[in-house]
């Protein structure tokens, strides 16, 4: 039986905002195993990167449960949290403004096992950092440079060295590889792999990228305004993805494909709508295209319709339906 | 390669440096291509390649100091843009060549509605009363699919895809005959990324438009393109047809950036980088750019620098290696 090394039960995150309360995670749930990564999807403003944080306690959730390695951390004050920090850490996006422009990369990488007090001597500090430079592949002789000599492959390895450098337990990555060029993104994914290996390391992976979460994910949860609409093994929600949200983004992602597999992609209308004083319906409901009046009655509770995938639609049955007859027609 | 009469744009060995307090920045290093009437030609590459500087000198905007376009001619409709003196270029830009970038939020003016800007471009060249710009604007605004009543609100209250509209509209408001996008979708959620995509396809279209379409993502460029260049470190290493690049791609590099991408279908097996990092463009180039990074790199390939030779009718590669396969049958 794997260990469950997080557990989220019914998170939310409100914001005050002058025009009303600000759903930005809004009653989620999920668990991750030790070992295993989580990829959170959704596009801006789907609350993907304030549930990380909410994770972490960078930011107070406003209710519901966070439970980290069997101890319920939801109420833990700042100076417990931060006894907690060197076992759960966090990688962000943007490797430029991550980093402080004024220290050297041995100032930085050596920073957290100072702040921690996880060794004392001078030496003994100096040896992790070039051992941890060399895990992250990033050559000795940049030992003394800084961020802005780099480019943001070099910066994300400071960045990852960071995290690794307090033995975590935990990372949440967030949008890791979005600043990065595609032969970049690919070595920093690889490392990212084998360290996760190397360290029986468990990630929670938030992206907008469907490629990359499916590369990398091995359950993934794919958020809509501050809700989790459905979440499943990586595999099951790229070959049967049920939502109908889930589908549209599936189908969104441009291709590089020419020719006669290039497959046919349908758009969805309309834009995200404001997550300000939401009323009690669908999220999605103004943008689907199966939309009928039970959706407009409650919002949909995410519920598992078969193994290990859960969803929340109240038209699950007119849209496989719709998509089977489609399949049909295309097959004949 | 087309017929002569049927190019709008000829870029012959285009050269731009920029002279920087550090030292001369080689950006573009000799390129040349041309894009037909009617035709999209995708120009793909990573951060640095060269791909921005290319476009601007296409509208002679690259700023001087410190950019400088050192050799080479772009001919836009048979004139050399390079040439041209400041009334014509000004009239070019808008009027032929229009452009739209990345980043709508820097390319709008925030204390100005969306109505007027649009309108603003619309008498900047064309002699229009304000009327019957702002009736102009108010229909490229529908065009674009935002309603006519909102002409009158300001960029801010506009969200991200719906300021690429309004940037669309503007660069489209005076029919020019060529479009430059510089990474269009780049900022953009991948659903509404695919409305706007489609919308400039479709209007590009309509309108009898050619577009040169910069991005990295060979993901847009297989949605929107006829014609491929894939751009390394400031050259032209590969160009051809759609087809030709993403089913018979022969350069190393191009192999390379198809390799590194995640798999949408697949999962699980390591991914296949390129390895290394781009040449220091500060250096110059006296062999294959790319031969540091490359799995058959031979001495040659760091000695002599690689011409673009045609391996069929549409296709060009710069590859000692390809070439000589070529001539040996």
């Amino acid at each position: 039986m794997a260990e469950t090394i997080l557990k989220v039960e019914n998170l939310t995150k409100y914001f005050t905002t002058p025009r009303g309360m600000l759903h930005a995670v809004d009653g989620v749930s999920f668990s991750v195993e030790k070992g295993k990564t989580l990829g959170i999807v959704g596009e801006s403003g789907c609350g993907k990167s304030t549930t990380g944080r909410v994770i972490l306690k960078l930011i107070n959730p406003t209710s519901g449960k966070i439970i980290f390695d069997g101890q319920d951390i939801t109420n833990y004050s700042v100076r417990q949290m931060r006894k907690l920090r060197v076992q759960m850490q966090m990688i962000f996006q943007d490797p430029f403004s991550s980093l402080d422009p004024r220290q050297s990369v041995m100032q930085l990488i050596s920073e957290p096992i100072v702040e921690h007090k996880l060794m004392k001597g001078k030496d003994e500090i100096e040896k992790r950092t070039l051992e941890l430079m060399d895990i992250v592949g990033l050559a000795r002789r940049y030992v003394n440079t800084y961020p802005h000599e780099l480019d943001g492959g070099r910066r994300q390895r400071i960045g990852i060295a960071r995290a690794l450098a307090v033995n975590p337990k935990l990372i949440v990555c967030d949008e890791p590889v979005s600043a990065l060029d595609v032969s970049i993104q690919a070595q920093i994914l690889n490392l990212l792999k084998s360290l996760q290996k190397e360290f029986g390391l468990t990630y929670i992976f938030i992206t907008h990228n469907l490629a990359v979460v499916r590369y990398f994910s091995d359950d993934i949860a794919v958020m809509y305004l501050g809700q989790m609409v459905e979440k499943a093994p990586a595999d099951l929600i790229f070959e049967r993805p049920l939502h109908p949200y889930t589908r549209a983004l599936l189908e969104a992602v441009p291709v590089p494909i020419v020719g006669k597999d290039r497959p046919a992609r349908r758009l969805i209308r309309g834009e995200i709508t404001s997550p300000v004083n939401l009323p009690d319906e669908c999220r999605f409901c103004s943008r689907c295209d199966y939309t009928c009046d039970v959706c407009r009655e409650h919002d949909p509770a995410l519920v598992e319709v078969e193994p290990d995938h859960f969803l929340a639609c109240a038209r699950i049955k007119h849209v496989e339906d719709a998509a089977m007859e489609k399949t049909r027609g295309e097959q004949e | 390669m087309e017929e002569k009469k049927e190019v709008l744009l000829d870029v012959k060995n285009l050269r731009v440096e920029y002279d920087t307090d550090a030292g001369v920045v080689y950006a573009v290093n000799g390129i040349s291509f041309s894009i037909g009437k009617k035709k999209t030609l995708g120009l793909v590459g990573e951060t640095g390649a060269g791909k921005t500087t290319t476009a601007l000198s296409i509208l002679n905007l690259v700023p001087d100091p410190p950019g400088k376009i050192c050799e080479g001619s772009i001919l836009l409709d048979g004139q050399d843009v390079l040439r041209m003196d400041v009334p014509a270029l000004e009239k070019m830009r808008g009027d032929d060549v229009a452009m739209i970038f990345q980043d709508p939020m820097t390319a709008l003016n925030p204390v100005m509605t969306v109505g007027s800007q649009i309108a603003e471009s619309v008498m900047l060249h064309n002699k229009v009363s304000e009327e019957e710009a702002m009736q102009r604007a108010k229909e490229m605004l529908k065009l674009v699919g935002i309603p006519e009543s909102r002409a009158g609100d300001y960029p801010h209250q506009f969200s991200g895809g719906m300021k690429q509209r309004v940037v669309i509209a503007i660069a489209l408001a005076c029919h020019p005959r060529l479009l430059i996008a510089d990474e269009p979708t780049t900022a953009l959620d991948v659903t509404i990324q695919a409305q706007v995509l489609s919308l400039i396809k479709q209007l590009i279209q309509d309108r009898g438009m050619s577009m040169l379409l910069i991005t990295h993502d060979l993901g847009v460029v297989a949605e929107t393109c006829d014609d491929v260049a894939v751009m390394y470190s400031g050259k032209i290493v590969e160009i051809g047809t759609a087809d030709d690049v993403f089913n018979h791609m022969l350069h190393d590099y191009t192999v390379g950036l198809f390799n590194s991408l995640p798999n949408l279908r697949k999962r699980g097996e390591e991914l296949q980088p390129i390895k290394g990092m781009m040449p220091n463009p500060m250096e110059k180039i006296t062999g294959c750019s790319f031969a540091p990074r490359c799995p058959h790199a031979t001495e040659r390939c760091f000695h002599e620098i690689p011409e673009l030779i045609p391996v069929s009718d549409t296709h060009r590669v710069a590859c000692h290696r390809i070439q000589e396969e070529k001539q040996n049958g």
